[in-house]
């Protein structure tokens, strides 16, 4: 069977009552693991099986560029000394979320990117983007070491690539990997057909591009011959629109149209962050749905 | 020292202004009563303190040059009267309702209405646990001014606070649309709004308190103010410490002193037994906050302001 996999955002969601309550008797809590909890519990319920912490505690880039020495966090990040991996950053919600999943269920440790982090960074210190994004690289590789004896697989989330995709890449994801065992993803969204051909040559595990949003796409993969499992976007993460299943089958079918099931893993476009609650859920369970009933 | 382009909006409540420019008008201050285990039961002796406690704030501010405002914290329905009539006799200054639950919220809102008291009301707060029901209570009972409370769980940092007062952050919602604090309160019809920019405590994006306050300024044009207090109350070091007592009125004292100097316009600084260790600090940096904004951008003072008030 096809496995459902998720990019990795889920929407925060909280009983704010609770915390309204908490907050005006004086008993300010820290809402982190009841977001974690939340978006967890619905990713199951909705039948996924490459889950992922949901990515609530903040936004992909101030989560981890607020944890590096050297950078200040602003409205965007400020590189102003070498930057220097203080702590890991998303380690300890994966091992809370390992405690509260099934064994078998599989869990997916996610990075942004070094590229993405140093594109939208001001660089006040390195000479150049090549060289503020390889510090990067160095930083999170701590992280993804650190997450190896934790998750199943390792994503490195580089949206950039779509925009602007560095001839350096394939070096800059082998830093982010270096000594990881584990499975290793790359997402990235947006329109990549202009750099899959480049793309297929990294490595990685599994690609994972948006084929909702942009189905021209798969006529440009379908080209080209390459290694990596495809993670298949079949899901609109930018609209609030829940697709029916019989639409989510069609677009899957296009896919089984060109590659074996074993080929593939379906997913949204990319994370659901910035969805209402309810639509990221009953899309995710459409997906599965779909994938059940093909 | 801060200065907005952005025109500041002047609260004027009772003849206590708040908000402005940097410097232009004293930082109102609002100390909390009846909040801890000592106000469990209001007799005759309580009471007594309580009324004291009121005209000392008072005594303090009028000298100082500083407006003080009581925050009457409610917790039992069956206090509430009790608790309300006695500040609204023992100050002729608006005050401010401070209760968690929302429901109670509500009964208080109808009191202040029967007793003719709503004109002298700041309500604190409107915030995430607004309900429906509250929402109604605050059309038919119109509090003077509210104080909207920018604490957002799901994002501590400056944006996510102001989230909940531009559109809910998926919280709030009146009927089925998601709306902001902001627009939740205008169309309940409360004329005078003040941002709370909602402290946390260390660990929680603490420092984003206060850096909210000009962000806020410059964005709503609106006085904006917080209670740094408890943040301090949250401090683990200080829970530990041993000679808590008589360290904490410094820290206190400096804690609170650092939000006029961030452009706030007003401070919840915690219970009003504070008054004395609070109000001269403030009294001080807005002197000098208030020497500056002369000095700099010649602004006018007024008279009761410490700037011209004390030698």
């Amino acid at each position: 069977m096809i496995p459902c996999n998720v990019i990795g955002s889920y929407p925060p969601v909280l009983d704010k009552s609770k915390y309204a309550d908490a907050y005006l008797s004086g008993g300010m809590r820290d809402p982190s693991g009841e977001m974690i909890r939340n978006a967890v519990n619905s990713q199951l319920e909705a039948g996924i099986d490459i889950i992922s912490d949901g990515q609530t505690r903040a936004d992909f880039i101030s989560l981890f560029a607020r944890n590096f020495k050297g950078v200040l966090m602003q409205r965007r990040p400020v590189v102003v000394s070498e930057i220097e991996y203080k702590n890991p950053v998303t380690v300890e919600d994966q091992e809370f979320v390992r405690k509260i999943i099934p064994k078998e269920t599989m869990l997916k440790g996610i990075i942004t990117g070094p590229y993405t982090l140093a594109k939208y960074s001001e660089n006040r210190f390195y000479n150049g983007t090549e060289e503020l994004a390889y510090a990067y690289a160095e930083g999170l590789n701590n992280e993804a070491r650190a997450l190896d004896g934790v998750v199943d697989f390792i994503q490195v989330d580089e949206p950039e690539y779509s925009i602007d995709y560095p001839e350096y890449a394939g070096g800059l994801l082998d830093t982010v990997f270096k000594g990881v065992s584990k499975i290793r993803m790359l997402h990235s969204c947006g329109d990549v057909s202009h750099v899959f051909e480049d793309m297929v040559e990294l490595n990685v595990d599994v690609l994972e591009h948006e084929f909702a949003a942009n189905p021209e796409l798969l006529n440009t993969v379908k080209r080209i011959d390459f290694k990596q499992k495809l993670g298949y976007g079949c899901l609109r993460s930018d609209k609030d629109r829940v697709e029916p299943v019989d639409e989510v089958k069609t677009i899957v079918r296009r896919a089984l149209d060109v590659y074996p099931p074993g080929k593939i893993l379906l997913n949204p476009d990319c994370g659901l962050r910035n969805l209402p609650p309810r639509v990221a859920f009953q899309k995710l369970r459409n997906m599965v749905e779909a994938r059940n009933s093909l | 020292m801060y200065a907005f382009s952005r025109e500041q909006n002047v609260v004027e409540l009772g003849g206590v202004l708040f908000g402005g420019q940097p410097g232009q008008n004293p930082t109102v201050l609002f100390g909390t009563l009846f909040y801890g285990k000592q106000w469990a039961s209001l007799g005759k002796g309580s009471l007594e303190n309580a009324k004291s406690l009121v005209e000392a704030q008072d005594a303090v501010g009028d000298e100082l040059g500083i407006p003080g405002i009581v925050d009457i914290y409610v917790k039992d329905e069956g206090m509430l009267k009790k608790e309300i009539d006695l500040v609204a006799d023992s100050t002729e200054k608006p005050f401010s309702i401070d209760i968690s639950a929302s429901e109670l919220r509500i009964k208080a809102l109808q009191y202040l209405d029967e007793a003719g008291l709503l004109g002298r009301v700041i309500y604190n707060s409107i915030n995430l646990g607004i309900t429906e029901d509250e929402v109604l209570a605050l059309k038919e009972h119109a509090p003077a001014a509210a104080i909207l409370l920018a604490y957002n769980p799901k994002d501590t940092s400056v944006d996510g606070r102001i989230e909940i007062l531009q559109t809910g952050a998926g919280m709030i919602a009146l009927g089925e649309k998601n709306m902001g604090l902001m627009e939740l309160s205008e169309r309940v019809g409360v004329k005078n709004l003040i941002i709370d920019t909602g402290a946390t405590p260390f660990g929680q994006q603490s420092a984003e308190t206060l850096r909210a306050i000009p962000v806020m300024k410059n964005e709503f044009g609106l006085p904006v103010g917080c209670a740094i207090h408890n943040t301090l109350e949250s401090w683990v070091w200080m829970k530990k410490n041993p000679g808590r007592g008589e360290i904490y009125g410094y820290c206190d004292s400096a804690v609170n002193a650092l939000v006029p100097l961030m452009s706030g316009d007003f401070i919840v600084y915690g219970p009003i037994d504070s008054h004395e260790i609070v109000f001269p600090s403030i009294a001080f940096v807005d002197k000098l906050m208030a020497e500056g904004a002369a000095d700099y951008f010649g602004a006018e003072i007024g008279e009761n302001h410490p700037y011209k008030k004390l030698e």
